[in-house]
């Protein structure tokens, strides 16, 4: 699998995955997309990434800390809910910013949310996909 | 108040290991108290018609209530004063055995349990104490637990008793439910409620398996003599007074509201008698003494049962008076039999002839209680038999005499165990040579309580002609048969009669068998009741294995395949019994119309599918997977849901994705169903596929309200912020679902990891064991 | 704001889990936020139950949307002592977990994992929405799945294949009933449906979505023919996860089919009547008889389960309100007695490292107090009064007698005879017999006493006040047959024409 293409493909090829999933997820509200897609193709560049250059590179050159995220989108998602409920007193209850960023559009609690969601998924599928190549019999 | 004092009892019941350790070898005599307070209590309050009740259940309308009627007060008295005298007896015995805490907390529980059962008045809370009788005795008669016939028995006993509650509880239920109260004062009130009702039969036979079963009666009567597995002061008082004592008295005490009903007495006198022959023959031919005692016991329950059958005012009169003899002379002997196994180490009454010399005290106990067996003039016993014998006489009837020919034939029986318990273990003057005795006589604390009761019977018979003893055996019989009883006559002498010159002739009678009846072993059934039981035990045994091969074959197809056939049955049913939504022509009369594009795609699925189902390699299955879940992309596409579509066609690359990476590290492929085996779940997951596609055309057919839908699409621009629907449901309308979701991504990420990362942990015990060593 | 005790009693053990799961966190750490989390749980749903005593029903729509758009949460009398026993039984399978997990399993997230699995139980009693069910039951199944694994063994995992693989079908049988009820109904809000399912012409197509619900539900509870997966995987994995799960995991799928079947299926009782009762009799007798069959405790007490769910069925199809009075108390009980049974076999097969009755015994010997423990429980199951079981039985007998539903009454005493000869069977052989081996005695760990007096301690309160939980349960039984107090909470001021 290790073919000179394939190897530099990936490295450009992180960063343009890694955007194109953020932009999926932002633009969910309106348009497809979303944590959950956003999060699937946000995971993919470093599965591939790890496929070709094994677990252990793939960890050194990316030194996150991969289980934190779904704990961390756990804790946005479940912000998300309890904002809702502190400040408009419904539990998931949306709160929205009366003004639009770029990119984003309107801040409110339930792109918080969806934050939360691509989080997890991405987390997630990296962990378990990193677990599975680092298998042995 | 009574309350009170059964909540007290329980309570020193449950600290009883406790005080073990303080009072050591004088627990039972410490605990004796409680026994002789509930007696003095009952004296000084006598006999009322009060009830106290204290709510229990408001819902269900039940009550913990008592009352003192004469019936249950005199039963009351009976029993604590039978109790004082077993602990004191058993503080005694049971110094040479270890675990005396515990064996007083399930004596004092049952002593307890069956004051309870006495003095109830609820039914509900009669069954209560019922209950705690059979749980009590169950760890009474496996006291010696180590051993395993007496597990065998403690079960036994526990099976029959506990089963026969049951029966019981069901027709109190039936009788509650005819009558409205479970207060026995108001079922007795309103028996006329029962008669003619269609529960009645089952109510009378369903309380009377509850009888039958606690005082072993034909043919449930097999528990009792092995329940002598425990220790003997138990047996004494679980023969005398009490346990076997509770069917009756429930006879008795239900006697009032059922006594009129023909099947009541007819059962009582057919398996009375059955039960009376049966004991009275078994006695003779067995020679372990507490065997012999047992088996009378069983005789004389019969007796007491079928008397109660025959109805009569004196019958009734006859077996509260013979019940009270029994009581007496049973414990004697029991803790007679008992006091001779513990000194002569043996307990096979071929072997024990003539120990006057060795245990003198005992001995006259001994004496005195079987006197009082053979009824002779003038011990309790005589009294009894008299009054058994004038009552049939009385009555008359055919029934009457079959029943005196009966009683007659068991009390010569009778008289043959008494002169086994007295001129042959303790002749006069004999001395035994084949034991040693280990001291001169036993101590004072084993011969004090068998001397009381064979006094105590003693007594009874002489002062039975005082009034006021009269008096109140008629009251207690006033209690059970209302009608008209003035006084019963317990006169010793009354003239020469039939009953008189009957008495002679069994004592006589029984003499001659007593010469002539060789002292031999035979446990040759004569009925295979207990066989039937322990057939029962074992086909219940081997069914039960049978089912579970049946059941759990271990292969997850044939769990998978019933599971879907029983969906498939239920659906049928449904259609059935309810019918068809619409008729399936009228349905298939419109013919769907797809493009020629989604015809494809739907034929690509079954197609993709097949292949699966006989493909041998998994690479080929992982694709043709692939290929539905695309498939089933498309039609999201074609149907309007960009966001279904994409996240479908992601996650069925990560799929592929993983498969790679797991792919190479997976064992051969194996075939495990036979090659023509398949044949079978072929078929079920064909009918399932046309089970589920009926239901979804019939739904199909019909329109959808669109009430969701509509409000989603207008809502979510409006009021969600955001122009996909989709995503507005996921992360506002329905976010407490996504939430889950995502939960469970972060489970199952973290289980399958922990998969992956753990070795076998059977494996990791034994390299931790290799350190170890 | 009363509705914020529901969202407390379902964050505690969410946040316990979330905070479990962080990576670096320490075995000591899970253990405290765990066990937190279920102590506050407790808390929580005893406030609830107290509230919800008070006015009836509470409930709130997640998000504000109101019903039938959003989710709707609710908690009747029901709901609230489902949840409040969950968290009691939660607390002794804890600490009996802090014993005896090993070592690698506690790494694993054990804790955690069973946190998230007692929220994905509570998140199923009180949600109000159909879907929101599918997905709590996702959450309880994956995380039973993941307790049930872990550990790895081969024999472990061989069982667990067969309880996902057929949980799994159960799920997707639940989804298309959504979906069919969705098609005829255009909702999936239970009170909208209890408005709008007795309108919907025809009949037979609500008979239909019925029966999915019947099957994944009836699945999910273990009746027969259907609960193989149950024997198979319940008796391989450790003492705490088998605890949780056999107590509580099929008496969701009771609770689902009594709210099911009392609010928005109640007039397909009438068709299903019989044959439910020839399917609970099935599962009375097959389970007591499986149940004798075996040797290993854990596997006994398994098909137990299944015996006595056979009796709450039973009480869910006879279908009054007192019929569903008894059923809430018959669910209250089994759930804390077979939690018991689990527990104090599980400290005597954990301890002595023996779950076979064949080589057991001696234990009324050696561990006195764990002889009482099961007497007390054994006695509770047989249903000797005045012990809980004896009410549950009580109350579905007169139900039963009440209805004139003489024959399938009968088959429950009857099977009653089975419980009996199990109970003993297995009193005899771990407790009396005298064991084959004898080993020094070592003392029970404190963990262990703490968790099974806990334990045997609840078991003897629900028999002690009786009176105010019956009393409870039949009101309990009754909202559940009126249901307008659980329509009007969730819905406001509507028409109602019942």
């Amino acid at each position: 699998m290790k073919t000179l293409i394939v190897n530099t493909a990936i490295k450009f090829l992180i960063p343009l995955f890694v955007l194109y999933s953020l932009y999926l997820l932002f633009r969910g509200h309106n348009e497809p997309g979303g944590g959950f897609i956003g999060g699937l193709i946000g995971a993919l560049p470093f599965v591939m990434y790890a496929m070709v250059y094994g677990v252990d590179e793939a960890r050194k050159t990316f030194p996150f800390n991969w289980p934190l995220f779904k704990s961390l989108g756990l804790s946005l998602a479940i912000s998300a809910a309890l904002l809702g409920l502190i400040f408009k007193g419904d539990l998931f209850a949306a709160l929205w910013a009366d003004f639009y960023l770029p990119i984003i559009g309107k801040p409110g609690t339930p792109i918080l949310f969806d934050i939360g969601v691509y989080f997890v998924v991405v987390g997630v599928i990296v962990e378990l996909s990193y677990n599975m190549i680092n298998y042995e019999d | 108040m009574i309350l009170l004092i059964l909540s007290i009892g329980l309570l020193i019941a449950f600290l009883s290991p406790s005080l073990h350790r303080i009072a050591k070898d004088n627990l039972g005599l410490l605990l004796a108290i409680y026994p002789l307070s509930f007696l003095l209590f009952l004296l000084s309050r006598g006999s009322s018609a009060t009830v106290e009740t204290h709510t229990w259940i408001e819902r269900f309308n039940i009550n913990f209530s008592f009352q003192l009627n004469e019936l249950g007060w005199l039963f009351g008295v009976l029993v604590s004063f039978f109790a004082i005298f077993i602990f004191v007896y058993a503080s005694k015995y049971m110094s040479y055995y270890k675990g005396a805490g515990r064996f007083f907390l399930a004596l004092c529980m049952f002593f307890t349990a069956m004051m309870g059962i006495v003095l109830s008045e609820n039914l509900i809370s009669l069954f209560l104490f019922w209950e705690m009788t059979s749980f009590s005795s169950f760890l009474l008669i496996g006291f010696f637990h180590e051993d395993e016939s007496s597990r065998r028995s403690a079960m036994q006993s526990m099976v029959i008793t506990v089963g026969g509650g049951l029966f019981f509880l069901l027709g109190v239920l039936l009788l509650g439910h005819v009558v409205g109260s479970y207060e026995i004062r108001d079922v007795i009130a309103q028996k006329d409620l029962l008669i003619g009702h269609s529960f009645t039969p089952y109510i009378v036979g369903l309380i009377l398996m509850g009888a039958m079963t606690k005082s072993a009666q034909f043919p449930f009567h097999f528990w009792l003599p092995n329940a002598m597995a425990a220790p003997t002061p138990v047996s004494a008082f679980l023969h005398s007074a009490t346990m076997v004592k509770a069917g009756v008295f429930l006879v008795m005490r239900m006697y009032p509201a059922l006594g009129w009903n023909e099947i009541f007495t007819t059962v009582l006198l057919l398996s009375g008698a059955i039960t009376m022959l049966l004991g009275a023959w078994r006695s003779v031919v067995r020679l372990e003494l507490k065997a012999i005692l047992a088996n009378t016991t069983i005789s004389a329950l019969g007796i007491i049962m079928m008397f109660l059958g025959l109805g009569t005012a004196k019958a009734i009169a006859a077996a509260v008076v013979f019940l009270f003899a029994h009581a007496f002379y049973k414990a004697t002997l029991f803790l007679v039999a008992g006091n001779v196994i513990k000194a002569k180490k043996d307990k096979n009454i071929g072997n024990l002839a003539g120990n006057f010399k060795d245990m003198p005290q005992t001995g006259l106990a001994s004496w005195l209680g079987a006197l009082s067996m053979a009824g002779m003039i003038p011990f309790l016993g005589f009294l009894g038999k008299e009054l058994l014998y004038g009552s049939a006489f009385e009555a008359g009837s055919l029934i009457a005499y079959i029943l005196l020919g009966a009683t007659f034939i068991s009390s010569a029986f009778f008289v043959v165990v008494a002169l086994r318990f007295s001129w042959y273990l303790f002749k006069p003057g004999s001395q035994d040579t084949g034991h040693e005795l280990n001291s001169k006589e036993l101590p004072f604390g084993l011969t004090l309580s068998p001397l009381v009761f064979s006094i105590g019977g003693l007594t009874l018979g002489l002062i039975g002609s005082l009034a006021f003893v009269q008096d109140k055996i008629a009251a207690m019989a006033g209690t059970i048969l209302p009608e008209a009883f003035e006084k019963v006559d317990l006169g010793l002498w009354h003239g020469i009669n039939g009953a008189l010159i009957l008495s002679i002739i069994t004592l006589i009678v029984g003499f001659l068998l007593f010469k002539n009846l060789n002292m031999r072993e035979s446990k040759r059934p004569v009925v295979g009741s207990e066989k039937s039981y322990f057939a029962f035990l074992s086909n219940m045994n081997k069914l039960a294995s049978f089912h579970y091969q049946q059941m759990q074959t271990g292969y997850l197809r044939n769990y998978l395949g019933v599971t879907l056939l029983f969906l498939v049955v239920m659906i049928g049913v449904a259609v059935y019994i309810v019918g068809q939504p619409a008729p399936l022509n009228e349905i298939l009369t419109v013919p769907p119309e797809y493009p020629f594009y989604q015809q494809v795609i739907i034929l690509s699925i079954p197609i993709a599918v097949g292949i699966i189902f006989f493909t041998n390699s998994r690479v080929k299955a992982i694709i043709t997977l692939g290929i539905v879940g695309f498939s089933l992309a498309l039609i999201f596409i074609y149907y309007g849901a960009p966001d279904v579509a994409i996240t479908q066609l992601l996650v069925e690359t990560l799929t592929v994705v993983f498969f790679v990476i797991i792919l190479h590290k997976l064992p051969e492929f194996k075939t495990f169903a036979p090659k023509y085996g398949n044949v079978g779940y072929f078929v079920i997951s064909l009918i399932f596929g046309l089970a589920m596609t009926y239901v979804m055309i019939q739904v199909m057919y019909f329109d959808i309200p669109d009430t969701l839908k509509g409000y989603f699409g207008e809502a979510s621009y409006l009021e969600g912020k955001g122009k996909n629907i989709v995503n507005v449901i996921l992360v506002d309308f329905r976010a407490l679902d996504t939430m889950g979701e995502i939960a469970v991504l972060a489970i199952a990420a973290t289980g399958v990891i922990s998969m992956l990362r753990l070795k076998d942990h059977s494996e990791l015990n034994k390299s931790s064991n290799k350190k170890v060593s | 704001m009363k509705e914020n005790l529901i969202i407390g009693a379902l964050l505690s053990p969410f946040v316990a889990g979330i905070i479990g799961l962080l990576p670096n966190i320490s075995v000591q750490w899970q253990k405290r936020v765990s066990l937190l989390g279920t102590i506050s749980m407790m808390i929580f749903s005893s406030l609830l139950v107290i509230e919800v005593d008070k006015v009836g029903v509470l409930s709130f729509q997640a998000g504000g949307w109101e019903a039938p758009y959003g989710i709707s949460i609710v908690a009747d009398r029901l709901s609230a002592l489902m949840v409040l026993v969950t968290s009691i039984i939660a607390f002794p399978a804890l600490i009996l977990g802090f014993e005896s997990v090993h070592k690698d399993r506690k790494v694993a997230k054990f804790f955690p994992i069973f946190m998230f699995l007692i929220l994905g139980i509570s998140g199923s009693f009180l949600t109000g929405d159909v879907f929101n069910l599918f997905v709590w039951f996702e959450i309880m199944l994956i995380s039973s799945f993941v307790l049930l694994v872990m550990g790895n063994s081969k024999k472990q995992v061989k069982g667990t294949i067969k309880y996902l693989a057929i949980n799994v079908l159960s799920s997707t049988l639940f989804l298309v009933g959504i979906g069919v009820l969705y098609g005829i109904a255009g909702s999936v809000n239970m009170a909208h449906l209890a408005l709008v399912l007795p309108e919907i012409e025809p009949k037979g197509l609500v008979a239909l979505s019925a029966v999915f619900f019947f099957v994944a539900f009836g699945i999910k509870a273990a009746i027969f023919p259907v609960y193989f997966w149950l024997p198979s995987s319940y008796h391989t994995p450790s003492t705490a996860a088998t605890t949780i799960i056999g107590a509580l995991l099929t008496k969701v799928g009771i609770y689902t089919m009594l709210r099911f079947f009392s609010l928005m299926y109640y007039d397909q009782i009438s068709w299903m009547q019989q044959i439910v009762f020839v399917i609970a009799a099935f599962t009375m007798i097959s389970g007591g008889l499986g149940a004798l069959a075996q040797t290993n405790v854990k596997k006994l007490f398994s098909f137990s389960i299944i015996s006595q769910i056979g009796y709450m069925v039973m009480g869910v199809f006879i279908g009054t309100a007192a019929a569903f009075g008894a059923v809430i108390y018959f669910l209250v009980h089994n759930i804390l007695v077979k939690g018991a049974l689990f527990i104090i076999t599980g400290i005597v097969g954990e301890h002595t490292r023996n779950f076979d009755l064949k080589k057991g015994g001696g234990i009324a010997k050696t561990y006195p107090l764990l002889a009482v423990f099961y007497l007390i429980v054994g006695l509770s199951l047989v249903g000797i009064p005045p012990l809980s079981g004896f009410w549950g039985k009580f109350g579905l007998l007169s139900a039963g007698i009440i209805t004139e539903q003489y024959w399938i009454i009968s088959i429950a005493l009857a099977v009653s005879v089975l419980t009996i000869l199990y109970f003993l069977k297995v009193w005899n052989e771990y407790f009396w017999k005298a064991p084959k081996v004898t080993k020094t005695k070592r003392p029970l760990p404190y963990k262990f006493v703490i968790s099974g007096s806990a334990i045997v301690l609840s078991v003897i309160l629900i028999a002690v006040f009786a009176d105010p939980i019956i009393n409870y349960c039949v009101q309990a039984g009754e909202d559940l047959f009126n249901k307008n107090l659980y329509i009007k909470s969730v819905l406001g001021d509507v028409e109602i024409s019942i």
